[in-house]
């Protein structure tokens, strides 16, 4: 089982990440193939609301990874949130089988 | 007299006459002429009227129609009694036609279309349906390696999974893993997996003296949750095997598969 990562919130002061333009794409696979969820890096607001999920689906034993836009892997398991990443695939708990 | 894949008509006159095969594999005896025949017992009426009937062996034969239904179920191998009006009338043998190469459709009244099979005839027929089903019960069960991906091909849940899929590994591999039923990926430790989807064991392949890929292990992590498509538990499978080897094997059951005879240690899965 992962353990979940602590949340790092963004306080109200806080500024937009650099490199932070254009959308932030959840992938979360679930029973009805992959849920997809958009966020809009532009907007602090929206920002906040996807780390909040990044970290409520880690709690929920999630396991993120970082994909490029264009869908090709980065090789990169994400353990906390980066919101300069493009697409974010998050894959349900696992268990041995 | 005409066997069947030709025509005549009921009264003598024919007009038109076309036969043809559906992809289906139903055949179609099509004609058009005018005619008129009543009530002749022992002989095949072609009619414009819908009637379905069939032979002894329930092989349906089906007359299309112009609105009319006299139909009933006849005994092609004995006789078969029916009046209609001849009119662009259609014939459905929804067998092969080898079973009623037999069938004669006649030019006038006095023939029957349906002759009943001799004695030869049967036997040869029994003998084949014998051979056939020898035939069947010897080939070999082939079960190809992407049988479940065809048993869902209309889940729309599993045809968004693959194309998720599809863009993780691109088109050529997406192709691959339709027609094979896994993908093989390298992990960093250099060893290549066959990743299947569902709850099917992955297996890893590690690189032998002779620079041959042999069965290494046999590799088992599973969603919690069941209910996921199929494909999707090859992206799992995908993103554990190439950003986290370790997390794999914390997680999932390995099995050694023997033979391990390789010399060579498994560089990067070594603690």
């Amino acid at each position: 089982m992962i353990e979940a990562v602590a949340a790092d919130p963004i306080t109200e002061e806080a500024e937009l990440p650099e490199g932070a333009t254009g959308e932030l794409l959840f992938k979360v696979l679930g029973p009805s193939g992959d849920d997809r969820i958009v966020w809009q890096k532009g907007f602090l607001d929206s920002i906040k609301e996807a780390r909040e999920k990044f970290y409520e689906l880690l709690k929920k034993g999630y396991v993120a990874y970082a994909v490029k836009s264009n869908g090709m892997r980065t090789n990169r398991r994400m353990f906390k949130f980066d919101p300069r990443v493009e697409e974010v695939v998050m894959v349900p708990m696992l268990q041995g089988g | 007299m005409v066997v069947f894949g030709s025509y005549c008509a009921g009264t003598g006159s024919v007009t038109s006459s076309a036969t043809s095969v559906s992809s289906s594999g139903t055949y179609y005896l099509a004609a058009s002429d005018t005619g008129c025949t009543d009530d002749y017992s022992g002989y095949v009426t072609i009619s414009n009227h819908r009637q379905s009937f069939y032979d002894t062996r329930g092989y349906e034969v089906i007359n299309s129609d112009n609105g009319y239904s006299t139909g009933s179920a006849i005994n092609l191998d004995t006789s078969i009694i029916y009046d209609s009006y001849l009119d662009n009338q259609i014939i459905y043998l929804k067998k092969p036609v080898t079973y009623y190469s037999n069938i004669i459709i006649s030019t006038d009244n006095s023939s029957s279309i349906a002759l009943p099979f001799t004695a030869e005839q049967e036997k040869a027929l029994k003998k084949q349906e014998f051979r056939n089903r020898i035939r069947r019960q010897l080939a070999p069960e082939a079960r190809p390696e992407n049988e479940g991906l065809l048993r869902c091909n209309n889940d729309p849940a599993e045809l968004k999974a693959r194309g998720l899929l599809r863009e993780l590994v691109g088109e050529k591999a997406f192709r691959d893993y339709l027609r094979r039923g896994f993908i093989s990926v390298k992990g960093k430790s250099g060893l290549f997996y066959r990743i299947f989807g569902g709850t099917r064991h992955m297996t890893s392949y590690a690189k032998h003296d002779d620079g041959k890929f042999y069965p290494h292990e046999d590799i088992c992590v599973v969603f919690c949750d069941r209910n996921l498509p199929l494909t999707d538990g090859v992206v799992m499978r995908l993103l554990l095997v190439e950003n986290d080897e370790f997390a794999l094997r914390r997680l999932a059951n390995v099995r050694a598969m023997r033979p391990q005879t390789t010399s060579k240690p498994i560089v990067g899965l070594v603690a």
